[in-house]
């Protein structure tokens, strides 16, 4: 008897199964579909140094505008229409990228100590606060008019006194050198590399107030 | 033949010739036989240069002797001993003294002699001594005389002083202060008008205050009926509450004292961080936000994504989606 009840059982669970897999999967995680490409923004300069006398600024995490967070690289179309370049994403979070790349460019060519993410804990003079307006490739009528287009706004406030020391918009158009993804994050370095050269001019003249 | 009686005529012409003369004599001296004289002796302790012997010895003014002799002391080569002789009833007693005084500058000196107290017992001489001694003073005039040196030094030093006070320089810094004086006076003298503005305009402002001080003394005697009525509560609540709030204070301060380092830490390191911190939990919260907003519209959105089509550079154009 107990064997007879254990080949029934075994053969009721086979025959659920065999149904339940017949009936196609029930809760579907999307489309495996091909890999996507991964891209990142990088500094091709040196790394920071330490200067004890150097103003302190703590670089803060840029607000992006609506659509450009996250991973995909943003597509501006017409009629006020976004997407996400196919096939292509970002190594991280595009927040992240950017105030990494911005994090050393800018440090490595003022002198100044910029502090990122991991250095809460550090007493600065001064705080740069960043919003991310565009950064997006923007398809033209053909492929030699597409361009990626970087629109920065910084704020440079010192905290000791509370005092607005600059404001600067930072606007970059780099058009775009083939029709494939990679030749699109070329564009968006180039386009944050111009942008961190303007950025670098003009924190010069202001880092001396963050001492 | 000799006459006898012409020789007793010539030896009594003799005798009477000769009683005459000294008759003369001493009616030309003046001898007053009858006089009785005292000898003192003086001691100077200082030069009596002008003194001479037979020099007149006075009496608050009045002649009453001589000087008999001047010499030395014989116990003491400093000093000079003058031997005087006086009437006997000049009234030298204890206290008596003797002066060296001179007619004027250039005159002949004498010696003035000023009584004691007339109590005094006539002075006598102490044994040992050989006549009564009359103690010496040193006149004013004698005194000037002493210092008259001295005062020659001072003075000659004094005017090299002044030589070099006016010298040519000084003369020309005094002139320049002199001149300063002068237009510091005619600044004066032009200003009084204005003195006499701010006078003026210190005066209404007096007015003023005054008015202002009774002001306040009403407010001050209306208040102190108010405060005795209404405000006395209040303030004795105010006052309450002031005491509560410094045992607070001290407790406060006692519980930083005790963690002065753990304070320290917190503002210099801790305050920063927790700021930033602030910024992050504001921007996690927006993000948190947003999202409850699409689990409330559509939570399978939020597990399974929103379906949107991709743009493909290659082609141009939109792919998937719905």
């Amino acid at each position: 008897m107990p064997l007879v009840r254990k080949t029934v059982k075994t053969a009721t669970a086979l025959t659920l199964a065999g149904m339940l897999a017949g009936c196609g999967p029930l809760i579907s995680f999307g489309q495996d579909g091909p890999a996507d490409s991964v891209y990142s923004l990088e500094y091709q300069g040196a790394y920071g140094s330490f200067d004890e006398g150097a103003p302190t600024i703590y670089f803060d995490e840029p607000i992006m505008a609506e659509g450009l967070g996250g991973r995909k690289l943003a597509v501006r179309l017409q009629d006020f229409r976004r997407s996400t370049v196919a096939g292509a994403s970002w190594s991280s979070n595009l927040a992240d990228l950017m105030r990494g790349y911005l994090v050393r460019s800018v440090a490595n060519t003022t002198g100044a100590q910029l502090i990122g993410e991991g250095g809460l804990d550090v007493e600065v003079g001064c705080r740069i606060a960043t919003h991310v307006w565009s950064f997006e490739l923007v398809p033209g009528a053909d492929a030699s008019d597409d361009i990626v287009d970087s629109t920065m706004e910084l704020t440079l406030l010192n905290l000791r006194t509370g005092d607005l020391l600059g404001k600067q918009t930072f606007a970059a158009k780099v058009g775009v050198a083939g029709s494939d993804s990679q030749a699109i994050a070329r564009a968006f370095n180039r386009a944050i590399e111009n942008t961190a050269g303007e950025i670098s001019t003009w924190l010069s003249d202001l880092q001396d107030g963050c001492k | 033949m000799e006459t006898r009686a012409s020789h007793i005529l010539v030896g009594a012409f003799v005798l009477v010739f000769l009683a005459g003369i000294v008759g003369f004599a001493v009616w030309i001296a003046k001898v007053d036989l009858d006089a009785e004289y005292a000898d003192y002796d003086i001691y100077f302790n200082d030069t009596v240069s002008g003194l001479v012997k037979r020099g007149t010895v006075f009496y608050l003014g009045i002649p009453v002797g001589e000087v008999r002799d001047i010499t030395l002391a014989p116990d003491d080569p400093r000093k000079v001993r003058v031997w005087v002789r006086l009437r006997s009833e000049v009234p030298v007693n204890e206290g008596s003294t003797a002066r060296l005084e001179f007619q004027g500058f250039t005159g002949v000196a004498y010696i003035e002699l000023h009584g004691g107290p007339p109590e005094a017992p006539l002075l006598a001489p102490h044994p040992g001594q050989e006549r009564p001694v009359i103690p010496a003073e040193t006149s004013g005039l004698q005194a000037l005389f002493n210092s008259a040196p001295e005062l020659l030094d001072a003075a000659g030093v004094t005017v090299e002083q002044i030589q070099k006070v006016l010298s040519d320089d000084n003369i020309k810094e005094i002139s320049g202060i002199f001149a300063n004086v002068n237009t510091l006076t005619g600044n004066l003298a032009d200003g009084t008008q204005d003195i006499e503005g701010l006078i003026s305009d210190a005066r209404t402002a007096l007015v003023e205050v005054a008015g202002a001080a009774a002001a306040i003394q009403k407010l001050a005697d209306a208040g102190t009926g108010l405060i005795g009525e209404d405000v006395k509560p209040l303030i004795a609540e105010a006052v309450q509450t002031m005491r509560d709030a410094q045992s607070m204070l001290r407790r406060v301060d006692a519980l930083v004292a005790a963690n002065e380092g753990a304070v320290t830490q917190f503002v210099s390191g801790s305050l920063p961080e927790i700021s930033r911190m602030i910024v992050d939990l504001r921007k996690t919260s927006r993000s948190l936000s947003r999202l409850v907003g699409r689990i409330e519209q559509n939570p399978g959105e939020v597990i399974f994504g929103t379906p949107e089509a991709e743009y493909n550079p290659a082609s141009r154009s939109e792919e998937g989606g719905n």
